[in-house]
């Protein structure tokens, strides 16, 4: 875009008065937008959360990518791919929201060819048979509703209603899921055994989505100040234990947790103590699919080189004859 | 070529005949047409009969109302230089994004702004103005090559899965003493 005069306009106002009406904007509930003053640590942070969030997106399709050519049949196939394209489409918003803050497409998707680039560490764990799919639904993208419903909230304009179309079409992926898992639950004694295992393996890597414990998390703070995140990690991550573990119950399936107990003063449940060497090796590059992951990613850029080089290819020749 | 991400187009779309046209985001694409088809892949897979616009992002001029307080934009000489089309758009509440607001002629784009200004006097908080050649929109007679395939594809919405009622029979026939689990197991 052209014409913005904001460099011959000169905004005499100090840093701090500057800071002060920026953070009095967000206390009134305004959208900070593309080309408002923001402190560089508010941007900073949004441009690593942001292009973590569409990283997450785009690698999100591969664990259920997988299955694609292996659905139980033709619904089920049909449904997976409206979900994978979804993925694409959410992952293509986000890097669009992240581009407004000033990063380039170009930084980000060579970050996440590098390694360099973090995104959501439940996608390091390998899915090992269809009621994968159905526990992804449920437990992922139910946990991914609650953090993105807050986040449709968030004082930043373009990342806002990025969350608000997210929300709406990530609703059948949860819904989706959920489905499959009171089938599987109410089927055969063999599928019932496979529907508890996949709860079993995705349970954990589900609760970690939220993020570290309120008291280590560092970026919180910043985050809620400005409007960013209004509610903490351990709180969503309190709703999500609350709403998912009576539904699982009455399914008559359990979660893999010996310390969740029902606390009867607070009338909710609480859950166990979660291992959180485990959050970390897998988010340093150390999980079950981390590099499989990467891979994957590295040889989908390289095989599609062909078809980039047809579009340039195309579109140079259609701008020669239209000169 | 260094590879790169193409250039950048601004992406809107009409959520309804006669409806103003609202700013959707953005896409990188090689072309004009790629940019329409990758709009659609990204901002319209659900069935929506809708008009889209692409506009490459250079070609759009913006200036937010502080700037026009600030440097007023100046009005076209009047000579016999020719004029061109302008669409306006303006953003006019905080949560909201660029909405169409109608059309002007100028001979720039910043003599087109001073006319819409004039036009369209706005409380708004950010302009956007653009030639209409640097629109590339789908056509009526696009629709069915652009929407066809996501007709009737129902399970893209969440209203397709029954889980309410499931449940519901599940906690009925728990109460009503009934223990015993289908040996069926449902094969979908």
């Amino acid at each position: 875009m052209y014409g913005s005069t904001v460099d011959e306009v000169e905004d005499i106002r100090s840093d701090d008065e500057k800071l002060a009406a920026f953070e009095a904007r967000i206390a009134r509930g305004e959208k900070i937008e593309p080309g408002d003053w923001m402190p560089d640590e508010y941007r900073r942070q949004l441009i690593r959360m942001i292009s973590q969030h569409a990283h997450s997106e785009i690698v999100g399709q591969l664990p259920e990518g997988a299955w694609i050519t292996r659905a139980p049949n033709l619904r089920r196939k049909l449904i997976l791919l409206a979900k994978v394209q979804d993925e694409a489409g959410h992952g293509q918003y986000l890097y669009h929201a992240a581009e407004t803050l000033g990063a380039t497409r170009e930084e980000m998707i060579e970050a996440l060819l590098s390694g360099r680039a973090k995104y959501a560490s439940v996608f390091n764990y390998p899915t090992l048979n269809w009621a994968d799919n159905a526990a992804i639904g449920y437990l992922v993208d139910g946990a991914a509703i609650l953090n993105q419903t807050m986040l449709a909230r968030c004082s930043y304009g373009p990342y806002a209603r990025a969350m608000v179309r997210i929300c709406a079409e990530e609703s059948f992926h949860f819904q989706q899921g959920k489905e499959m898992v009171i089938r599987y639950s109410q089927g055969t004694v063999l599928q019932r055994k496979m529907i508890q295992d996949a709860i079993n393996r995705w349970w954990w890597p589900s609760m970690m989505m939220f993020g570290p414990h309120d008291t280590e998390s560092t970026n919180s703070q910043v985050l809620i100040r400005w409007g960013v995140k209004t509610r903490t990690n351990d709180q969503l991550r309190n709703t999500f234990v609350n709403q998912i573990v009576p539904e699982l119950h009455e399914m008559g399936l359990t979660v893999p947790d010996p310390g969740l107990q029902f606390d009867e003063d607070q009338n909710m449940w609480l859950h166990g103590p979660i291992d959180w060497d485990e959050f970390w090796r897998v988010i340093k590059g150390d999980g079950p699919c981390n590099r499989e992951r990467l891979e994957a990613r590295v040889r989908a850029h390289e095989d599609g080189a062909w078809v980039r080089a047809a579009l340039q290819a195309y579109a140079e020749k259609y701008e020669r004859t239209n000169a | 070529m260094p590879d790169t991400q193409w250039p950048s187009y601004q992406v809107f779309e009409q959520p309804g005949e006669d409806r103003p046209l609202i700013h959707a985001g953005s896409v990188h694409a090689s072309d004009r047409e790629m940019a329409l088809l990758i709009a659609r892949d990204v901002f319209a897979r659900r069935p929506e009969r809708t008009t889209m616009w692409v506009v490459r992002t250079e070609a759009v001029y913006a200036r937010t109302t502080e700037e026009i307080a600030a440097s007023a934009p100046r009005v076209d000489p009047e000579t016999d230089a020719p004029e061109h089309l302008f669409h306006v758009f303006v953003k006019r509440t905080h949560k909201g994004v660029c909405v169409q607001v109608g059309q002007v002629r100028g001979q720039t784009a910043e003599g087109a702004l001073a006319a819409a200004l004039q036009a369209y006097p706005d409380e708004g908080f950010l302009w956007w103005i653009f030639p209409h050649e640097a629109v590339v929109r789908s056509e009526d007679s696009d629709r069915e090559a652009l929407y066809g395939s996501s007709e009737g594809k129902d399970f893209r919405h969440e209203s397709h899965y029954p889980v309410r009622t499931m449940m519901l029979e599940l906690r009925n026939r728990k109460r009503g003493g009934d223990s015993k689990k289908s040996d069926q197991g449902e094969n979908r």
